[in-house]
Parts: C-alpha cells; structure tokens; sequence
C-alpha cells in the first residue's frame, strides 16, 4: 500500500529580512550625504558684444541689415574713482553726451525707465562705457539696472575704446 | 514558578526605510557627478536679472578669473594661471582649433552644415572684486581668438524692493 503524503494547507508567511536593505540604504545615504555641496544658484547676463570678423583690432563689421529696424543707440558713461568705485554716470545718445547724474544708480536707472517709456516699443540697445578702474561687481549691478529698466540689449566697453576708433 | 513563553519583540523598520529610501532619492537628484569647470574661490557678483542657465548647450567652455584679473586653470586654489592678453588669445585660440577641428570632423562624416556642431558657449566667471579693464582683456581675447558667444555669470539675488 502506498503511504500518502499529507500535504499542510497551513498558511505561511512570507518573512523579508528589512535589516540589510536598511543598512544598505544608510550606507547610499551617508555616500550621498557626503558628496552633497549645495552652491548658490548662478545665472548668466547676456551682453550685445559687437561683432567683429577676424582680429578684435580690426573695425569690420557685419553690414547692417536694411530689412530690420535700426535700435536706438543710448549712452551711458560712468567714471570710476581710483578705487573702482563709481565716481559720476551720464546718460546720452550716441553722439550727445548726457547730463551728471551723480554717483547714484537709482537716478541713472530712473532717467532710463523714462527714456524707455518715451521711446515705446522701438528697440533700443545701451552701450555702457565704464572706466578702467570700475569693480567688475558695479559693472554687473549697472548691467543689472539698465536691464530692469527695459533694455534688454547691453554692450559694455572701455570708455577710451570709442575714442580710438 | 513557571516561566512564560519569550515573545520576540521587533521594532517596525518598514516605515524607517521608507524615509530613508526618501532622502536617498533626494540627494540622489540632488547630486552633481559631471562637476562643472568652477573654480570655488572666484566669488560671483550678484544680479537680480541674471537669468537662469541653460543646460542645453552642448559645448561650453567655463573661464574663472580670479581678482587679480587672472584665468585660472583648474578648480583648486593653486591652479595654474594666465596673467597677460597674449597668453589667453593663444590659450582660446588653441580652444577654437579644437572647435574647428570638430565642425571638420562632421564635415567629413557627410553632415549637413545645419548640424554641424556650434562653436562653444564661453562662460566667464570673474571675481566681483577685478576690474572691467580685466574682465575686457578677456573678453577681447576671446573675440581675438573667433568666439562671439560669450555670457558673464552671476550670482541669482532675489529682489527684495
């Protein structure tokens, strides 16, 4: 006669060791943990660069384009002191020289919120003529301001470059 | 006396891993394994309109400029540097050969010259206390050696007014 197997319809159940998946865990996260180096959040300025073919020496320049409305050219001329702090800002167009509007940044950038205003939705772009001794953080601050009052196109020089061409 | 049975009491580490599982995808997305050419000791000027980066360009190429006006070539604080305009010309220009040598490479793959790849995107990050006559050095030196396609970097500050 053959012995039959009693089969057991016991319910079991299923154990799943949590212990080393959490160790494993620990040791991802401490990795991560270590590696992590959280830096201030960079952004970037964008700048009208003039375009010159070949050597930076060189004056050529792309011809104009007659299909596109030429962009009013603004002026903004800023004297720096010896410590490259800003001595004096005059805002003009490109062949009239502005008036002093002090050391402030406030009026220079009140004088362009204005002039954007007068001059609508015609393009305009601002060419920043800064002295050599100017703090490159100024630079960026007066870029930042001529921004937020609505030209969007910038273009910094050297205030002697104008004078060589 | 007689003893009870010994009831094993285990703590419920399910609800612990789960957490622990949580902040390792946080640092995990948080995590920059491709580090950036950023020199640490160059302290950014700040901007309220700097405008976020855009990580689609393919080919950048990071400039760090200490306060001194220098470029700096590497991350450390004793990198190697580039103190004069002729120096850094010659060091873009050898960059643009590369650049060139690449646009003729997919020139010769049978490419179409709309995907050819670009120029690379120059990314200068100066140190808010150099001067723009520093700064400008660079920035000609660039131009000199063929690239147009230059962005100054700064730090994003909130508008408090």
């Amino acid at each position: 006669m053959v012995k039959r197997h009693k089969y057991s319809n016991t319910f079991v159940e299923p154990d799943l060791p949590i212990t080393p998946m959490l160790d494993m865990s620990f040791q991802l996260l401490a990795f991560f943990l270590m590696t992590f180096n959280p830096s201030p959040i960079e952004g970037h300025m964008d700048m009208a660069l003039p375009k010159e073919m070949g050597d930076a020496n060189s004056s050529v320049a792309p011809p104009p384009d007659p299909t596109k409305e030429e962009p009013e050219e603004l002026t903004v001329q800023v004297d720096a002191t010896d410590a490259g702090a800003i001595a004096d800002i005059r805002v003009g167009t490109k062949n009239i020289t502005g008036q002093s509007l002090g050391s402030d940044s406030a009026k220079m950038f009140a004088n362009l919120q204005a002039r954007r205003k007068d001059l609508g939705d015609k393009p305009a772009k601002v060419r920043l003529e800064c002295g050599d001794n100017l703090s490159y953080k100024l630079l960026i601050k007066l870029m930042d301001e001529i921004i937020r009052a609505g030209f969007k196109q910038v273009a910094p020089a050297l205030q002697d470059d104008r004078k060589k061409k | 006396m007689s003893h009870g049975s010994v009831e094993k009491c285990e703590p419920n580490m399910t609800p612990m891993l789960d957490l622990v599982l949580q902040l390792v995808m946080f640092f995990m997305l948080c995590a920059n394994f491709l580090m950036e050419d950023v020199n640490p000791t160059v302290r950014l000027p700040s901007a309220i309109q700097a405008k976020p980066l855009d990580k689609s360009e393919e080919y950048v190429i990071i400039l760090n400029v200490n306060d001194k006006g220098h470029l700096l070539l590497g991350r450390d604080k004793k990198a190697e540097t580039l103190t004069n305009r002729i120096q850094i010309t010659n060091y873009m220009k050898t960059k643009h050969e590369a650049d060139e040598n690449r646009r003729k490479n997919a020139e010769k793959r049978g490419l179409p010259e709309a995907k050819w790849p670009k120029y690379s995107l120059i990314v200068l990050r100066a140190h808010e206390n150099c001067t723009f006559k520093q700064v400008n050095e660079i920035l000609l030196a660039c131009q000199s050696a063929g690239y147009q396609d230059i962005q100054l970097r700064a730090k994003v500050q909130t508008a408090s007014r």
